[in-house]
């Protein structure tokens, strides 16, 4: 029998793992017959280190070398305002990397987003490899469809450093809708209403036979489970403060405590209509007076806590059906995907919006990884049928003069495309140009993410505009974006693949690699 | 895995040296009046047999290159021929240049914009005035709509949309009964 491929659901809070025997989804557990492995790395003492549930256990004993919520910071640069707002709550220690890139600095070590992730992705693979009783190499990895390619090479990089070879990297979204439909002989146009712990998505998709087309996606990866856990934290604090006038945010571990008071608030919601929420030594003053918290939260005031949140998810979903040029009286059916989902507030918001029932019977939490695992086996299979028509989530575009952006490819284009536009130079007799590639919906560069550049030249110099340069954007199925330039004159051309950066170099990635490989995860 | 039939692969090859001098019906195998349904359906179809994603697992370079190249056409056929407005534009390309411009092109997409502008207006001016005098016949300020209109028509005297417009806007002010 051929190596199994596994698919990975890597979430902001929880991951899932699955693959496919006999031609059907399995979601894979672990030792404990958990299904789901929350996204959490702790650093032990003895250099050991603990992912998943246990490691989540530690968020309150160890807060500063347990870190949590990665897949926020992943692929993004130091200044950008989602790692402000995490270094506000983390109660890790986030530092600067080379190249503006992001660190998390644990008992005097220093560590790269994707090397966190890559531990909880080497974990997933153990799981798989304990179950399946043979080695695993292989794995599609999803992420936010909103993520762009920064995040999703960072993504693919943690893969690599964990041993894996990555097959593709798919949106969230399309694999659950994958799973959905896998074998199902359906034809119907469906939305996936995917909230998930850190970002949430929207995806339209047409479903035929075995062939996923994506119509149109959109997304706000600011927005996700852990900001309703937010607004419930500070309310809490808010409400300690009334009550005793004292300041607990002042005490990061106090601080910890509240947010997964917060979280579990939230979770009760999902079946209850009043949560009473008890503290013990909640906070202890200067004086080492301790004081609880307590208080009694219904769903009332719960829904006005976190209603502007859901009303967010649903402008995007308008900017989905709008690219799609459809209302949600075109679709067949919605989809929900992500823990938040369970929450009646979200289930009746969406009800309503849609104007009809979600589908019932998918578990918002295994659905992913399970799309994601057919994607695997139907690519290195060719018995598996399902193919996936996807789309590019962000427009692609070339820097110009004046810190101006032309887009080349629009967003929500289906792939594989190749796009050619013509520019000029901008000075009488330059010798080279610069050739930026950008992506981002704004026309100013500064409001977009720089994917790379190269230098074009060997073209004929001549009068500013009066030379052609033909620039040719290609992306392929595997949504790797290759740029190339050519003087139409001459002949003369050059071209790169995109080389994505991650943040790191090639050598911190073996680096990593040989470091992660040695981790000894318990 | 299964092994790909030798005529296929041949045929695959030989297709992708041609592809650039198909036209987009032909890419898809749809008739020219087809509907917007038929065309999504083609390109599903067209899609099950060239999708890169079908021969991942194979190591056929030539092959998959030849795939690749069918396949970005495959899928700039579907994203021309399901805009309403690029593919009458496609259309009239075709036509004009008998068959000779198969492509739509960056100059294409530019020749559409303009193409659609000119049907409102060949001036600036004129545009200017004529989107005013939407806005306000939208704020239902007849009025102002008849005038801006008559200031757009003063640019562009042959603009038959402007002229209309303005007696349009003109037979309103009839049932407008606001007092100075």
């Amino acid at each position: 029998m051929a190596e199994p491929v596994i698919g990975i659901d890597l979430g902001t809070s929880y991951s899932c793992v699955a693959t496919v025997v006999d031609g059907q989804p399995e979601v894979i557990p672990n030792e404990w017959g958990e299904r789901t492995q929350a996204s959490v790395v702790s650093f032990l003492d003895d250099g050991r280190v603990q992912v998943g549930n246990d490691a989540k256990r530690r968020l309150l004993t160890h807060p500063r070398r347990t870190i949590y919520s990665a897949k926020r910071l992943i692929g993004r640069y130091m200044f950008s305002p989602e790692v402000k707002k995490a270094m506000a709550v983390c109660p890790y220690e986030i530092v600067e990397g080379p190249n503006h890139g992001v660190r998390i600095k644990v008992m005097g070590e220093e560590y790269s987003l994707p090397q966190v992730s890559a531990l909880v992705l080497k974990e997933m693979k153990e799981i798989a490899e304990a179950y399946l009783d043979v080695t695993v190499s292989k794995a599609v990895v999803t992420v936010p469809a909103y993520f762009n390619d920064n995040q999703r090479q960072a993504t693919a990089d943690a893969g690599r450093i964990a041993g894996l070879e990555i097959l593709r990297i798919i949106n969230e979204p399309t694999a659950a809708a994958l799973a959905y439909g896998f074998g199902q002989h359906l034809h119907e146009r469906v939305a996936i209403y995917d909230l998930g712990g850190g970002t949430f998505d929207i995806s339209i998709m047409e479903i035929g036979e075995d062939t996923f087309e994506v119509l149109s996606t959109a997304g706000d990866t600011y927005l996700g489970g852990d900001d309703i856990d937010m607004r419930l934290m500070d309310y809490f604090a808010d409400l300690f403060m009334q009550q005793t006038g004292l300041n607990l945010r002042s005490d990061v571990n106090a601080l910890q405590r509240l947010r997964e008071v917060a979280e579990e608030t939230k979770k009760a919601f999902s079946t209850r209509k009043k949560v009473k929420v008890n503290v013990p030594e909640a906070f202890s003053d200067e004086s080492g007076e301790v004081y609880d918290f307590q208080t009694v939260i219904d769903s009332d005031t719960f829904v006005q806590l976190t209603m502007d949140l859901v009303q967010r998810s649903f402008k995007v979903c308008d900017e989905a059906l709008q690219s799609a040029g459809l209302t949600v009286h075109d679709l067949d059916g919605v989809i929900l995907v992500g823990g938040p989902t369970r929450l009646p507030l979200i289930r009746d918001s969406v009800r309503h919006y849609f104007d009809k029932e979600p589908v019932a019977g998918i578990d918002p939490d295994e659905v992913v990884a399970m799309g994601a695992a057919i994607q695997a086996s139907a690519l290195v299979d060719s018995e598996t049928t399902a193919f996936l028509l996807d789309i590019t989530p962000l427009t692609l575009r070339l820097g110009t003069v004046g810190g101006y952006t032309e887009q080349i490819i629009a967003r929500n284009t289906p792939v594989p495309i190749d796009r050619t536009r013509t520019f000029t130079t901008s000075r009488d007799n330059q010798e080279r140009v610069k050739i930026r590639i950008y992506q981002g919906e704004s026309n100013r560069v500064d409001e977009n993410v720089m994917l790379g550049e190269f230098e074009f030249s060997g073209f004929r110099v001549a009068p500013r505009g009066e030379v052609q340069i033909e620039v040719t954007f290609e992306i392929d199925s595997n949504g790797i974006l290759n740029v190339s330039a050519m003087d139409p004159e001459t002949g003369q051309s050059a071209s790169t693949e995109v080389s994505l950066s991650s943040g790191l170099t090639e050598a911190e990635i073996q680096a990593s690699m040989t470091q992660v490989a040695n981790a000894d995860l318990i | 895995m299964a092994r790909l039939d030798p005529k296929f692969v041949g045929q695959v090859i030989a297709l992708a040296k041609v592809i650039d001098k198909f036209d987009y019906y032909k890419i898809l195998q749809v008739q020219r009046q087809a509907s917007l349904g038929q065309i999504r359906k083609a390109y599903h179809k067209q899609s099950r047999i060239f999708h890169p994603d079908r021969y991942f697992h194979l190591d056929d370079k030539a092959f998959k290159d030849s795939i690749f190249r069918i396949s970005k056409r495959v899928t700039e056929a579907y994203v021309t021929l399901r805009d309403a407005q690029k593919r009458s534009f496609y259309d009239k390309q075709l036509e004009e240049t008998q068959g000779q411009k198969l492509r739509y092109t960056e100059e294409s997409d530019q020749a559409q914009k303009q193409s659609k502008k000119e049907e409102i207006g060949k001036t600036d001016q004129g545009r200017r005035m004529y989107r005013q005098g939407m806005q306000l016949l939208d704020r239902k300020d007849f009025r102002g709509a008849e005038r801006a209109f008559k200031m757009a028509a003063a640019y562009e005297p042959d603009n038959e949309l402007f002229k209309q417009k303005a007696e349009e806007a003109g037979a309103q002010i009839k049932t407008d009964y606001a007092i100075k």
